[in-house]
């Protein structure tokens, strides 16, 4: 299979620390100038995945392209790749310009040409006056632009981002995520970035893979995979869900009717069992809630609040049915004519589109 | 600058206070000394003199052991680090646990006393030792070779005292290094001679620096494994030290120390000024 369009492709790439699979049997094609997100949570095999792309892991069996070019034996300084490290790493013993010069010196770009770049590539980042700074001089911020600025200039085929913005506070992680989106999407690199924070991941990335024990389980652009989660861990890590246990009743053309503990709904056939048992999965802010008897019959059923935290702009409810806890949200606006209290007993509405039923493991 | 505050400068006033009455003071008493004349008499008379430092200066035997030190100690210090930068890197990269249990061994020669070390070499080196005997007997030489007393046996006893210093205080800065300066250094194009040359070499350079210091320091005043190694024939600039005070020429080996001290801090001014380990060190 060759794939033109892809700047990096993952042929039953495997590898193995010990006795542990750290990626499982990865095939995976990266689109040129994509902002690519792994993600998921610690030990799950995203940053070893990573690190295959780079070559500082060699991959147990399986391959690696990087735009075409079979580089599963290429050793990571013959790889046209740029990375910006979880610590930046910059050299301290180097001035900004000279950190951002030094792929450049490697690949014997003339003196001329090397100022030329660095001076770009230092305005893209918007960090000409600090250029003989040191990176010790530097706020955390500026270094990660550095960083950035010394990964871009070499003009590599793939930018690996590992965790880049794990080390910044709240408020300037969120402004670097537009700039990065922004800057990426303006230089047209291709761009993978592994990340534990799923909010980062939607906010920046135009394809999401959502990882777990070396595999993954997932990959869609940031609004499907939150939107149609796969499986349970996908609904789960990506925000919250709730989970119904249904049992198929009957199926007449394409619609399904289940039971969900005691009330049918009804849901198109689409990625539901035939028969058996379905686990579906519903977000909370997706479950209209009202004061009981105002729902529509067929999608509604009926929960008695358990608690209520109040959140500022939101207002969330927990609920039990007979037994089973899930929970739900309410915006604080001013139209909302009722208040929830423990106790109470309220219906519970949907659209049947945000009822997602799960792959079974 | 910053205050230190009250309980540091309690601390660490018992200690300051011990180094002046005990260092700094007698320093300043030699330092006076070196300028005393000398006396038949008494140890010195309290006239004020440059001639110490004239005589020194006009005599060509000391400036030839001037000379043999010197040569001596840029020996020893080369070969200390061409041996031991490569163990350094080896013990760097191992386990923390095997790392500590390495460096245990590689303290263990420094258990045992200076002396008996330099014994040790006496009956490998000597004339009737291990080396030659072995030689004779295999009928290689016809008679034994003359091994001790010379710039060579010196050497040898200097580095396997000296060696271990300089394997630690590099080891010790390579592990703490994050092995992403590494990477980056690939990521960027680099090769392992280039990401060594330019990257690892640099930011080691407190610990070479911290261990050539040392091991130039030590063999300035290593005057067992001199004297015993490299008798009389091969005397380095201690050896005249010791030699003007047994022999009660005090303004002589006063004049003297302070050469070896000016010689110390000029070495290793030239440590920090050729590898500038402040460049990688601190924050800030």
């Amino acid at each position: 299979m060759t794939d033109d369009t892809s700047d990096v492709r993952f042929a039953s790439a495997s590898k193995r620390f010990g006795r542990t699979m750290a990626v499982r049997d990865l095939s995976l094609a990266i689109p040129r100038g994509a902002f690519f997100a792994l993600l998921g949570p610690s030990g799950c095999g995203k940053t070893t995945t990573l690190r295959m792309i780079a070559g500082f892991e060699t991959p147990t069996s399986g391959n690696i392209f990087i735009r075409g070019e079979n580089v599963t034996r290429v050793a990571p300084y013959r790889r046209s790749f740029g990375m910006v490290f979880q610590n930046y790493a910059l050299f301290p013993h180097m001035s900004v310009a000279e950190n951002v010069a030094f792929g450049l010196k490697m690949r014997h770009i003339s003196r001329s040409e090397r100022e030329e770049r660095v001076r770009e590539a230092l305005a893209i980042v918007q960090l000409n006056q600090m250029a003989d700074r040191y990176p010790k001089q530097l706020s955390g911020g500026q270094q990660q632009r550095v960083a950035l600025a010394r990964a871009i200039v070499i003009k590599p085929a793939v930018l690996l981002l590992d965790e880049p913005l794990g080390a910044l506070d709240k408020l300037l992680r969120e402004e670097m995520q537009v700039e990065l989106r922004s800057l990426q999407k303006s230089l047209g690199i291709t761009t993978v970035f592994v990340t534990h924070d799923q909010e980062e991941a939607l906010a920046m990335a135009d394809q999401v893979a959502v990882m777990r024990a070396g595999e993954i389980e997932q990959i869609d652009a940031p609004g499907a995979i939150y939107e149609r989660p796969a499986t349970e861990f996908v609904a789960s890590f990506l925000g919250a869900s709730n989970f119904f246990d249904g049992e198929i009743q009957s199926v007449s053309g394409d619609r399904v009717r289940i039971d969900i503990g005691g009330s049918v709904i009804e849901l198109p056939a689409v990625g539901v069992p035939r028969s058996g048992r379905v686990k579906l999965a519903i977000r909370p802010e997706k479950i209209k809630l009202a004061p009981a008897g105002q729902g529509r019959p067929g999608q509604t059923i009926a929960a008695v609040i358990r608690e209520v935290v109040y959140k500022g702009p939101t207002t969330h409810v927990i609920m039990d049915r007979s037994g089973t806890a899930f929970s739900g949200l309410l915006q604080n606006d001013a139209t909302r004519d009722w208040s929830p209290a423990p106790g109470m007993v309220v219906d519970c509405a949907w659209a049947e589109s945000s009822l997602v039923p799960m792959k079974s493991a | 600058m910053r205050m230190l505050r009250p309980t540091l400068v309690v601390l660490a006033l018992p200690p300051l206070l011990m180094i002046c009455a005990f260092f700094v003071a007698p320093l300043a008493f030699l330092f006076v000394i070196s300028f005393m004349t000398p006396s038949p008499e008494e140890l010195f008379q309290y006239q004020v003199t440059i001639g110490n430092y004239l005589a020194l200066a006009q005599d060509s035997f000391y400036w030839l052991i001037l000379q043999r030190t010197l040569v001596t100690a840029l020996i020893v210090l080369g070969t200390c680090l061409l041996l031991g930068y490569p163990v350094a890197v080896v013990v760097s990269r191992m386990t923390p646990r095997k790392r500590l249990v390495m460096l245990m061994v590689l303290l263990f020669p420094l258990m045992v006393s200076n002396v008996v070390r330099a014994y040790g070499w006496i009956t490998i080196l000597g004339r009737e030792g291990l080396i030659n005997v072995t030689l004779v007997d295999m009928s290689l030489i016809p008679y034994p070779l003359r091994m001790l007393n010379s710039a060579g046996a010196v050497g040898a006893g200097l580095l396997t005292i000296l060696l271990p210093y300089m394997i630690i205080s590099v080891a010790n800065t390579l592990a703490g290094l994050d092995k992403s300066y590494q990477e980056a250094a690939q990521s960027l194009g680099a090769g392992p001679v280039r990401s060594f040359i330019h990257v690892t070499w640099p930011l080691s350079s407190p610990g070479v620096a911290a261990g050539l210091s040392l091991v130039f320091f030590l063999t300035l005043s290593a005057y067992v494994t001199i004297t015993l190694l490299g008798g009389p024939r091969f005397k380095l600039l201690v050896s005249l030290v010791y030699d003007s005070v047994t022999t009660l020429q005090w303004p002589k080996a006063a004049s003297l120390s302070f050469v070896l001290l000016a010689f110390a801090l000029i070495v290793g001014a030239l440590i920090q000024a050729g590898l500038r380990p402040q460049r990688v060190q601190g924050k800030g």
